[in-house]
């Protein structure tokens, strides 16, 4: 009975929603600075020394924007299974940037919320929180039903529409 | 609470729409990258580390009227950035050469130098006062205090009649093999 009240709460559909609305609102929020200063970002990404000098602009452009749609989506609720595939893909992403660069001794800034050189410099806990994020993702993609989401509210109200046969 | 949506899409329905958001995002990226003034190319145009670093420190202006007030008063330095060749030609009375070349960082006893003084103001004659911001920039990184760069360089500083030894420039310096 108790394994069933654990498991109720687990897969509650509100808990879902709360991660995935959370999850949004992170890439939301750090999106912004990105977006606001491509070339800074630019240098976070090389710093990293991980790509090729031809493609860290590419990256640096799409990027940020790349974050900032897939946060709305998940903030609203909308495509919700596709938004937080991409998201799990860039945490898992960043997971091993930034264990390669911790292993290699980089003393850089992380560029996850700032693109400030001097601000945010990478520690254990730039990677413990992309680790917690990637674990909200990946709860998002196992449990999220549609509660409280854009998409199924639409769906809700396809379904009572009296036009319906 | 009814729920719809979330576990039963098909895999194929978000695997278009996974394609979707990457190419919306990409579109709009691009769109943004375009309209806006401080975009970047989509190819580095060579590797990072042959750019010149950021400015943590950006040089800070002073602007001709204000440079004007302050002349000859002893707690401030006169810096001229330009090369040996240039300053020997002509330069603001009372200034020290420190050339600045880009490439090689400014020397340690330049800073030592400019310890004593309260404000110091660089100056160039290169286009967007390039040369002396950058030196500006790089003074302050390497911990000299109250450093500046004269907004409008030599030309301006001319113009409003500032003083100068030697011959006057009538034209900007190239930014290169001055």
């Amino acid at each position: 009975m108790q394994a069933g009240i654990a498991r109720r709460l687990i897969t509650h559909p509100l808990l879902a929603a709360l991660l995935r609305a959370a999850l949004g609102a992170v890439f939301i929020v750090a999106s912004l600075d990105k977006i606001g200063s491509p070339a800074a970002f630019a240098q976070n990404i090389a710093n990293y020394r991980l790509l090729p000098y031809q493609a860290i602009d590419a990256l640096a452009i799409v990027l940020p924007w790349l974050e900032m749609v897939v946060g709305v989506l998940l903030l609203v609720g909308w495509w919700t299974r596709a938004a937080v595939l991409i998201v799990n893909a860039l945490l898992l992403v960043f997971i091993v940037a930034i264990s390669q660069a911790m292993a290699r001794g980089l003393d850089i800034s992380c560029g996850c919320f700032d693109t400030d050189p001097a601000a945010h410099k990478m520690s254990r806990w730039t990677l413990y929180w992309d680790i917690i994020w990637l674990g909200w993702g990946i709860w998002v993609l196992a449990f999220d039903r549609g509660a409280w989401s854009l998409e199924g509210r639409l769906r809700r109200n396809r379904t009572e529409s009296p036009n319906r046969t | 609470m009814t729920t719809t949506g979330g576990r039963g899409e098909p895999w194929p329905r978000v695997l278009g729409q996974t394609l979707v958001v990457l190419a919306a995002s990409t579109v709009l990226a691009a769109i943004v990258n375009q309209v806006r003034d401080d975009g970047i190319p989509w190819r580095m145009p060579f590797p990072p580390e042959y750019q010149c670093p950021s400015l943590v420190a950006p040089g800070t202006p002073i602007s001709v009227a204000q440079a004007l007030e302050v002349f000859g008063r002893d707690d401030i330095a006169w810096v001229d950035a330009r090369s040996p060749e240039a300053f020997a030609r002509g330069h603001v009375p009372g200034a020290m050469n420190i050339p600045y070349s880009f490439i090689e960082p400014v020397p340690d006893e330049a800073v030592q130098r400019l310890r004593p003084y309260e404000t110091v103001i660089v100056y160039c004659n290169t286009e967007g006062n390039e040369r002396s911001e950058r030196m500006a920039g790089e003074l302050t990184l390497a911990g000299a205090e109250g450093v500046t760069y004269l907004e409008g360089g030599l030309l301006e500083w001319l113009k409003a009649g500032g003083a100068f030894e030697g011959e006057r420039p009538q034209t900007l310096d190239p930014l290169f093999n001055q």
